[in-house]
């Protein structure tokens, strides 16, 4: 199982993208699952023990998301 | 940029894909290095366009609707005095503030310019023509004050002169990457202040909400139709880190001292007019930007132009310079000047040598009016 984190805009995705970098945070930007639906194509993929840190760091940069979801590791 | 078409060939916010996520990042890092330079608190609030020209038609057409008032001055390149002119023939009332021919804005005259209706003062930051630098943080608290919305044209300042558009209170702030970014033509943006929200000038094409009939509200991509310029934004993003690295500050001070310099020698010499901001009696009080106009009596600005490229290897533009408001305040309208620019590579040895060109050509012209 994986979190794919959801966003409004590219802008939005490529900020978090940008954070996890920095931070050196395993993750992986891929096309957005068909079983979620968002505004943006990108969603960020990353392993569930690091949904709280994510989640501070997302809130801490100011960046929007359209929520974080937990679904199988294909996206299913 | 040819790393980029290589790497990055895909469409950024189209698709999740490797190119497509590469080319997104390029454009993201081109935005953050913009909003540093600028000192934009998020770089959500710029948006980048095709030049400064189509950024200042966006913050103009999507503040202004018939009934509205506009300040503007008698200094402003066409990019702004031609859509005023067009929106006044649609019912906005247009005031032009008069400087003088130092070019020089009285923030105190713009002020008083203000009435109930006036939504916007357009204005550029430092003139194309001559150089001068507008007193924009003092216009920028007036309209403040009144509830005004505050335009500033950077196209001659961003990357040479600093700008911190949260400090000084600029709501709206149009750039241009083909000047002191070092970025290539084609580029440029504008930033919108958190809080003010523009008529964008087209719809659709942003990737994000494609479910949806209506434009996205948020930035950028609200303000953004189409796919992007990624390949130029690549340039731009790169030309910024330049600037960033050399300090706005340090490239401000070389410049302004090879633009001191070449005034100074022009001014020297005989039959050289020079326009402009001027020593005043109490030492150099108006800053200036590195664009330096004169004329040489007796001899065209074309002829000038044409003898300075073709004997002299200088590139200079003569003329107009897209700015016949300008030209009328110096009072240079309709035959214009030459105009020297200083950028991020000239360099004293370059200050000498127009010196030394210009200097030659005033003596020929002295001796052909004795003739
Ligand atoms: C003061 C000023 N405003 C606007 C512009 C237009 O910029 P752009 O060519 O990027 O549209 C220029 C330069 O050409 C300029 O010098």
């Amino acid at each position: 199982m994986h979190v794919f984190v959801v966003f409004p805009s590219t802008h939005e995705a490529m900020r978090l993208d940008h954070l996890l970098t920095q931070a050196g945070i395993e993750h992986d930007l891929i096309p957005v699952p068909r079983a979620l639906s968002a505004s943006c194509g990108v969603a960020v993929r990353l392993k569930p023990e690091l949904e709280e840190r994510v989640r501070a760091l997302a809130e801490g940069g100011g960046v929007r998301t359209e929520g974080f979801h937990r679904l199988g590791s294909e996206g299913r | 940029m040819v790393r980029c078409l290589r790497e990055a060939g895909g469409n950024p916010g189209r698709s999740g894909h490797r190119l497509s996520i590469e080319a997104a990042r390029v454009v993201f890092d081109a935005r953050e290095a913009v909003a540093r330079l600028i000192g934009a608190p998020d770089s959500r609030q710029v948006v980048f366009t095709g030049n400064a020209t189509e950024a200042l038609n966006l913050a103009i057409a999507g503040v202004l609707e018939p009934g509205a008032h506009v300040i503007t001055t008698s200094m402003e390149h066409n990019s702004v005095a031609r859509p005023l002119r067009y929106l006044e023939s649609q019912g906005v009332g247009l005031s032009v503030i008069q400087t003088g021919p130092a070019g020089r804005v009285d923030p105190g005259a713009v002020a008083r310019a203000m009435r109930p209706e006036t939504r916007l003062v357009a204005m550029t930051h430092a003139s194309n023509v001559i150089g001068t630098v507008q007193p924009v943080e003092e216009v920028a608290r007036a309209c403040r004050e009144r509830g005004v919305l505050f335009l500033v044209d950077a196209a001659q300042t961003a990357g040479c002169y600093p700008i911190d558009v949260a400090a000084a209170g600029i709501d709206l702030l149009a750039f241009t990457g083909h000047k002191s970014l070092l970025g290539p033509p084609g580029t440029g943006g504008l930033y919108v202040r958190e809080g003010v929200t523009l008529r964008p000038l087209e719809r659709g094409g942003t990737g994000s909400r494609s479910e949806l009939d209506m434009q996205p509200d948020f930035l950028p991509d609200q303000l953004e139709s189409g796919t992007p310029n990624f390949v130029g934004l690549a340039g731009l993003g790169a030309g910024v880190g330049v600037v960033l690295e050399g300090g706005v500050e340090a490239i401000r001070g070389r410049e302004e001292g090879l633009a001191r310099k070449l005034r100074d020698g022009l001014r020297a010499i005989d039959g050289v007019t020079v326009y402009g901001p001027d020593d005043d009696r109490h030492g150099r009080t108006v800053p200036e930007v590195g664009v330096v106009s004169f004329n040489l009596d007796g001899v065209e600005p074309s002829d000038v132009g044409y003898i300075l490229d073709s004997e002299y290897g200088v590139l200079c533009r003569v003329g107009l310079h897209c700015a016949p408001w300008a030209h009328r305040t110096i009072g240079t309208y309709p035959r214009g000047t030459v105009r020297l620019s200083l950028g991020f590579h000239s360099t004293a040895a370059d200050v000498a040598h127009v010196l030394g060109a210009v200097g030659e050509m005033a003596a020929e012209a002295r001796r052909g009016a004795k003739r």
